[in-house]
């Protein structure tokens, strides 16, 4: 299972629900749904993967990357 | 500034130039015949090529040398010796060839400024005597272009921070009429301190999107980010340190007390703070790119998204610079083109060392500056307050500011609030690689 985020095509924006139950029926496991920023995350088997890259209404999808801040006794930040 | 190293994933403008006639030589100076020409900050590669394309000049490179091996006079065979590290090449050349060069200056190309050699006569060592001489010369020229006067380094230098942190006096944020009363900011970070004395009755609404944690910052980053961005006229313990004292505070908690978070949260955050309302987005975060890697396309599209929804996400730069030695690139997502990204620099209006640039192209770039070296502002109890440095520190200052100016007139969202804030800045004595527009002034 890859962690990713789902960006939603200008032109689904208004059908996002539908565009969000497509990315389900992929097999893509949804954890939030962010309709005002257009984007779907979740998790999905990378066998999956192309399968969802087809949806209609899907326009990217990118691996989650992630953050970590520098300990907090360093002066820069 | 969050990183992740693990993650798998300019140019200078001198704001004054040098006269475009070829240099003449000064009465009371002696000179060489020769010609220092400062190149832009870049590679050795495109400045020889620069010098070669616009006036045929060939050119040796200090590298090509052993150390010490540099024959001045001979310019080792060469006509110009660029010094790699001083962005400086000396020239010696017919008159149409060093005129060609003049010409260039302030063109579209690395050629910056040129003046003539001068003659050091020796006093003592010869070799130190040239090289101070030489030292000299540039400093010059360099101060010529750049019209750094002593006067504004001393008086920066002197800044008194016993009532205003020098980040507020010098983007005039304590001069400012407006407040940021009325507008929501949202900080996306480590959460905050609730119980901090200096955000007692402050009207804060406050989120986690990490699993088991609540909104209570156990970290101090996002206590210190908020801090900058919207804290107290009146601290407990001058000096006051904060911007929109009066703005409405979101706190969304996107990385963990341990200072860690992903995409997901983040986006999450955003999606939350849009949603409420908030005209500005504060991310003091981020994950280092490599030169040459583009940018996300789910945060662009966020991004232009949040600006059609009048909200104006703005981003640290990075912190991964080591200059002068290493430049690198603005980190995801500030690389975004429609996140404004954010570079840090001293109280000198000098870019910070650790600073990122604008060296990968596409959207890639550094759009404004903030006050990021040795910035005092909030932590949580009981220490309650700490300098820190970072381009973390930088971008709650401009987060502030945009909503000074978002209060200052309604219209000003979105994408018209980016361009008030690019349109205000100083104008900085440094590359746009570097600082983008200048300093973020308030309005």
């Amino acid at each position: 299972m890859s962690k990713v985020n789902v960006s939603v095509a200008d032109d689904h924006l208004s059908r996002f629900s539908d565009v969000v139950a497509r990315c389900r029926k992929a097999g893509m496991k949804v954890e939030h749904e962010m309709e005002s920023i257009g984007v779907i995350s979740g998790s999905i088997d990378d066998e999956a993967l192309n399968k969802l890259r087809r949806v209609k209404g899907v326009s990217h999808i990118e691996s989650e990357s992630s953050f970590q801040l520098a300990p907090p006794n360093s002066d820069v930040q | 500034m969050a990183k992740d190293k693990s993650k798998k994933k300019s140019n200078a403008s001198p704001t004054t130039g040098a006269s475009n006639h070829p240099p003449t030589q000064q009465q009371t100076t002696e000179t060489t015949g020769r010609y220092l020409v400062l190149m832009r900050e870049g590679s050795a590669k495109t400045n020889i090529e620069a010098l070669k394309n616009v006036a045929g000049v060939k050119v040796a490179s200090s590298s090509d040398f052993k150390k010490g091996a540099v024959n001045m006079e001979t310019l080792g065979g060469a006509q110009a010796m660029l010094f790699e590290l001083l962005n400086v090449a000396v020239v010696d050349a017919p008159p149409e060839q060093t005129e060609a060069l003049s010409f260039a200056v302030n063109a579209d190309n690395p050629i910056l400024a040129m003046e003539p050699e001068r003659v050091v006569h020796a006093i003592g060592d010869a070799t130190t005597e040239y090289l101070r001489g030489y030292r000299d010369g540039v400093n010059h020229l360099t101060d010529q272009i750049l019209g750094i006067t002593k006067e504004e380094v001393s008086a920066a230098a002197s800044i008194n921070q016993s009532k205003l942190t020098w980040g507020l006096q010098l983007t005039n944020a304590s001069g400012s009429q407006f407040t940021g009363k009325g507008i929501k900011v949202a900080v996306l970070d480590t959460g905050l301190d609730l119980g901090h004395p200096d955000f007692a009755g402050r009207k804060i609404t406050s989120q986690s999107f990490i699993a088991n944690e609540t909104g209570q910052d156990g970290n101090g980053h996002g206590t210190h980010c908020i801090g900058t961005a919207c804290g107290s006229l009146k601290p407990k313990k001058l000096p006051r340190y904060g911007v929109a004292y009066e703005a409405e505070i979101f706190a969304g908690k996107v990385l963990s007390n341990r200072g860690s978070g992903a995409d997901g949260g983040i986006l999450a955050g955003i999606d939350w703070a849009i949603t409420n309302g908030c005209v500005v987005i504060s991310m003091s975060l981020g994950a280092e790119v490599l030169p040459g890697e583009g940018y996300s396309q789910i945060y662009e599209n966020v991004a232009k998204r949040a600006l059609s929804a009048g909200s104006l996400i703005v981003a640290a730069a990075g912190n991964e610079s080591e200059r002068p030695a290493r430049i690198a690139p603005v980190g995801h997502p500030a690389n975004c083109p429609s996140i404004l990204a954010v570079a840090a620099i001293d109280k000198k209006l000098r870019i910070a060392s650790f600073s990122c640039g604008g060296i990968n192209p596409d959207g890639g770039g550094v759009d404004i500056a903030g006050p990021g070296v040795d910035v005092r502002s909030s932590v949580p109890r009981n220490k309650l307050y700490r300098e820190l440095s970072g381009t973390s520190m930088a971008t709650p200052h401009v987060a502030g500011i945009a909503a000074l100016f978002a209060q200052s007139d309604p219209a000003l969202r979105g994408f018209a609030l980016w361009a008030a804030l690019i349109a205000h800045a100083k104008r900085l004595n440094l590359p746009s690689r570097d600082v983008g527009m200048g300093l973020v002034q308030a309005p």
